[in-house]
């Protein structure tokens, strides 16, 4: 009998040991240790490995908690919020599944409709009354330049000096100069 | 809800899902009537799983806190046992994951400072067989994969059933056979002079 085959029985043999075999397995079995004396023997190995394990934990016993172990646990349990007012995982989860679903929805539906808008003007023929859309939003980025320039600046501006803890009512120097240290970390 | 147990009174017979459910409500006498049900099961797995002991108690308690922190995910479709076994198996994979390849039974000896071995009767050289043969026996788990260590001492150690562990573990029962077979004849190439040498027993006089 070749090893190859004799490696696929030892573990069926591991498992008759653990009485865990029965059926069509069983009787594959049976049928090749009648003529595999290595597989026969495999099955005592196991058995006797198992004794082995086992009385090694009677001649070195496993210690026990030491004394006052729930006591210690009950200690630093009283420590932390009840387990009923701790959000459980569990709990959290929950409610992110609640949340987080709908966030992302309506995140992607606004994605989705700018996509649209974008693409529909993108595939509109280019011979007919809407080429001027598609001429118009060729240049975008120039209009908003030209147009939301100012704004954005004064938008940028304006987070910077919030972001530093300060107020919009600050000197045009103050704003400038919050804007120039928007990259570091705030002083206050 | 607000039950008041005397904990010496807790026995095996009481109503489990009743203390479970008066710990979530934030009685705290109920887990540790829980802890005392269950402290000696899962010291015991945890020193079967690690073999280094000056962790085995950091790593109990810390299965109960985590237990008590997350007792609203214990729904009771399985035993509160295996529910803390699956926590306690966690923690044991996150410490091999963490302490790298040290040889852990170099450190049981060290936190020992005992040898912890039962006078076991028989000759001097029985007792150096024995502690030899548990030296090797805890090295040769420590360096077994984790799987097939988890299914060796699962299998012949703690003696769960095929199903509990794929329950516990977390794989199916075909798994579960493939991984003790495998840890199995891996430990008993290791131990295989012990084999030869012993008559049976780790005793070798029996």
């Amino acid at each position: 009998m070749s090893d190859a085959r004799c490696e696929e029985f030892r573990e069926l043999v591991s498992a008759f040991v653990d009485d865990r075999l029965d059926g069509g397995e069983l009787l594959r079995l049976e049928a090749h240790v009648r003529g595999c004396a290595g597989c026969r023997a495999f099955e005592g190995e196991v058995r006797r490995f198992r004794g082995l394990l086992q009385a090694a934990e009677v001649f070195r016993p496993l210690r026990r908690p030491p004394p006052g172990f729930a006591a210690t646990i009950a200690a630093r349990i009283d420590r932390q919020p009840s387990a009923q007012t701790v959000p459980f995982p569990e709990a959290r989860a929950g409610r992110r599944g609640s949340r987080v679903p709908w966030a992302g929805l309506v995140a992607a539906a606004a994605v989705a409709i700018l996509f649209f808008a974008w693409s529909w003007q993108r595939l509109l023929p280019v011979n007919g009354p809407e080429r001027k859309l598609v001429s118009s939003a060729a240049a975008p980025t120039v209009e908003l330049a030209s147009v939301d320039g100012g704004s954005m600046d004064t938008w940028m501006r304006e987070h910077a000096m919030l972001a530093r803890g300060g107020t919009l009512l600050g000197s045009a120097e103050e704003i400038e100069s919050t804007t120039l240290r928007s990259s570091a970390v705030p002083e206050r | 809800m607000s039950v008041t147990h005397d904990v010496q009174e807790i026995g095996a017979g009481d109503d489990e899902r009743r203390l479970v459910d008066a710990a979530r409500n934030g009685d705290h006498r109920a887990f540790e009537a829980l802890v005392l049900k269950y402290q000696d099961r899962i010291y015991r797995l945890i020193q079967r799983l690690v073999s280094a002991a000056d962790v085995v108690d950091d790593l109990a308690q810390e299965v109960f806190i985590r237990a008590y922190r997350s007792l609203g995910d214990f729904k009771g479709e399985s035993s509160l046992y295996t529910w803390l076994y699956k926590i306690a198996l966690n923690l044991c994979r996150n410490y091999y994951r963490t302490r790298g390849r040290r040889p852990a039974h170099e450190e049981l000896d060290e936190a020992d400072g005992a040898t912890g071995f039962e006078a076991g009767g028989g000759t001097p050289e029985d007792e150096v067989f024995r502690r030899e043969f548990w030296d090797h026996l805890r090295q040769g788990l420590d360096e077994l994969p984790a799987e097939q260590r988890e299914a060796v001492v699962f299998c012949d150690l703690e003696g769960m059933s095929y199903e509990e562990m794929a329950n516990v573990i977390g794989v199916p029962i075909g798994t579960v056979r493939s991984r003790i077979f495998r840890g199995r004849r891996a430990l008993q190439e290791r131990l295989a002079p012990f084999h030869t040498a012993s008559a049976g027993t780790p005793g070798r006089s029996t």
